[in-house]
């Protein structure tokens, strides 16, 4: 089974285990409108705004891998540099969408209300909306340079992207190739490896993206709060579904990003740890065969990064899957002048009579205001 | 939640000071809380930022609330000196709702009662 094989089974499993968790079915886990509420066409236009962009943000995915992999093809001898930094593209596409203003409601009359709530950009929407991503990226960051570190040119290209090691290699052998009479320590080189020709580029990529999602976040946490009928049942919890979102494409980026920089490292550890399995003094039956085994140390090295490769992949795929909860907040009964706007149909009957009076009947109590944070 | 009209002659500033400071009073915003900051309050209502700035400065001068770099803006301890009112007034406003009164009217019955006048 290849690696790729191995990587792709372990997704699919994390995916069907996150779809299946209770966290993702439980509704309370998530953002969630206590409704059905009436709202103002005006704030109904905002509302499918900030369904569809939450939407969009998905579709980034496909819009970045592709234009990330088109760049790389168009620069010869990349080896796989587009593939690496394809993950992080869409994160900063991601986050640049999510830090597009969202439309404004000012509803009508001279009044305007506001909450006293403070927003932190880091924790509105989810107390890890900024400690999760940031983490995954530091930890994809630190990985990097270790292997920069243990890096070595390439023979062919010269590109730091080999790992260089020595091993018992340098059989010394008596005339008819039957006695081992010396083994010497020889030097090889081992790759693909994420040294700095892949680590510098996609560190930098991890930096910008760092950056661009505390400016999505402050950007979503900022804006100005939605007026007018039914506002406040609405403002908070589309706010922190493009927070959620974001946060957790982000963090499913650098999870992919981070699960193949260690497949790969852990590919090339392996591929390094076979040495001779000789002794001095042995004797062969076959003249100059010399059988492999593999070194204890790197055998190790090479499990710990196959491992946190596989553990990365999965999470990142968990989190894929949790993701398809943070939509279902667009699912809330909402109604403008009692007609449908997001939720089931036929519309609710509470809904249709709040339309007719003219007033919202679902209100966001404050402690909802806490608990979608 | 705070409110202000921006048709009301009021300005702007004062209508956030008195507010906020009702609410500190009445204890409706617990010792410690933090307020939001200058730029989401003043983006959610619509105005300058210097307009919350000069409303939390003049709390602060006050003693009502206490601002600090990375603590953001707090009210400050021992300022609720009227938390009983509180729910009186969450009982007149709903009453004067029930009775189809604008918020102007209550606040002119209200004033009238203050200085002692009968409406």
């Amino acid at each position: 089974m290849s690696l790729l094989t191995l990587l792709l089974l372990t997704g699919a499993l994390a995916l069907v285990v996150g779809c299946l968790l209770p966290a993702v079915r439980r509704p309370d886990s998530v953002v969630r409108v206590p409704g059905p509420v009436d709202v103002s066409p005006e704030l109904a236009a905002a509302w499918k705004g900030s369904r569809a962009r939450t939407w969009l943000l998905y579709f980034c995915a496909p819009l970045a891998i592709a234009l990330t992999l088109g760049l790389a093809s168009v620069v010869e001898g990349a080896n796989g540099l587009g593939a690496a930094l394809a993950p992080l593209g869409m994160a900063a596409l991601v986050c640049l969408v999510a830090a597009w203003p969202r439309r404004r409601v000012l509803g009508e009359g001279s009044v305007r209300t506001a909450g006293l709530e403070a927003r932190p950009a880091a924790r509105f929407g989810a107390r890890w909306v900024l400690a999760l991503p940031l983490s995954v990226l530091g930890t994809l960051v630190l990985l990097l340079v270790l292997t920069g570190i243990g890096s070595a040119r390439d023979a062919t290209d010269g590109r730091w992207r080999s790992l260089a090691y020595t091993s018992r290699s340098g059989i010394e052998w008596n005339t008819d190739g039957t006695v081992v009479t010396g083994i010497q320590e020889g030097t090889g080189a081992s790759g693909p490896y994420p040294g700095w020709y892949y680590g510098l580029p996609v560190i930098a990529a991890a930096v910008i993206v760092a950056l661009l999602l505390v400016l999505a976040l402050r950007s979503n946490a900022l804006a100005p709060a939605w007026q007018g009928r039914g506002a406040a049942s609405l403002d908070a919890p589309a706010r922190a579904a493009v927070a959620r979102t974001a946060s957790l494409l982000v963090s499913v980026c650098g999870l992919i990003t981070l699960g193949g920089v260690a497949a790969m490292a852990g590919s090339a550890w392996y591929s390094s740890a076979w040495e001779s399995a000789l002794e001095v003094g042995q004797r062969v039956e076959v003249p100059l065969d010399s059988p492999q085994q593999l070194d204890p140390w790197r055998l190790g090295v090479a499990i710990a990064f196959g491992a946190l490769g596989l553990v990365s992949m999965f999470v990142g795929t968990l989190l894929g899957g949790v993701l398809g909860a943070t939509l279902r907040v667009f699912r809330a009964p909402v109604t403008s002048d009692g007609r449908r706007v997001t939720g089931p149909w036929p519309v609710p009957e509470a809904a249709a009579a709040a339309g007719q009076a003219g007033g919202a009947v679902g209100r966001m109590d404050p402690a909802d205001g806490a608990a979608a944070q | 939640m705070i409110s202000l009209d921006l048709a009301s002659p009021v300005p702007p500033t004062e209508q956030v000071r008195q507010q906020l400071a009702g609410l500190i009073r009445a204890g409706a915003l617990a010792a410690g809380a933090r307020l939001p900051s200058v730029r989401q309050l003043a983006s959610d209502l619509g105005v300058a930022n210097g307009t919350v700035a000069k409303a939390y400065k003049e709390l602060e001068g006050a003693g009502l609330v206490s601002t600090g770099r990375a603590a953001g803006t707090r009210v400050s301890e021992g300022q609720a000196s009227a938390a009983e009112l509180g729910a009186g007034v969450r009982g007149i406003v709903a009453q004067a709702r029930a009775a189809g009164l604008e918020l102007d009217e209550l606040v002119g019955l209200v004033a009238a009662h203050w200085q002692g006048r009968d409406a």
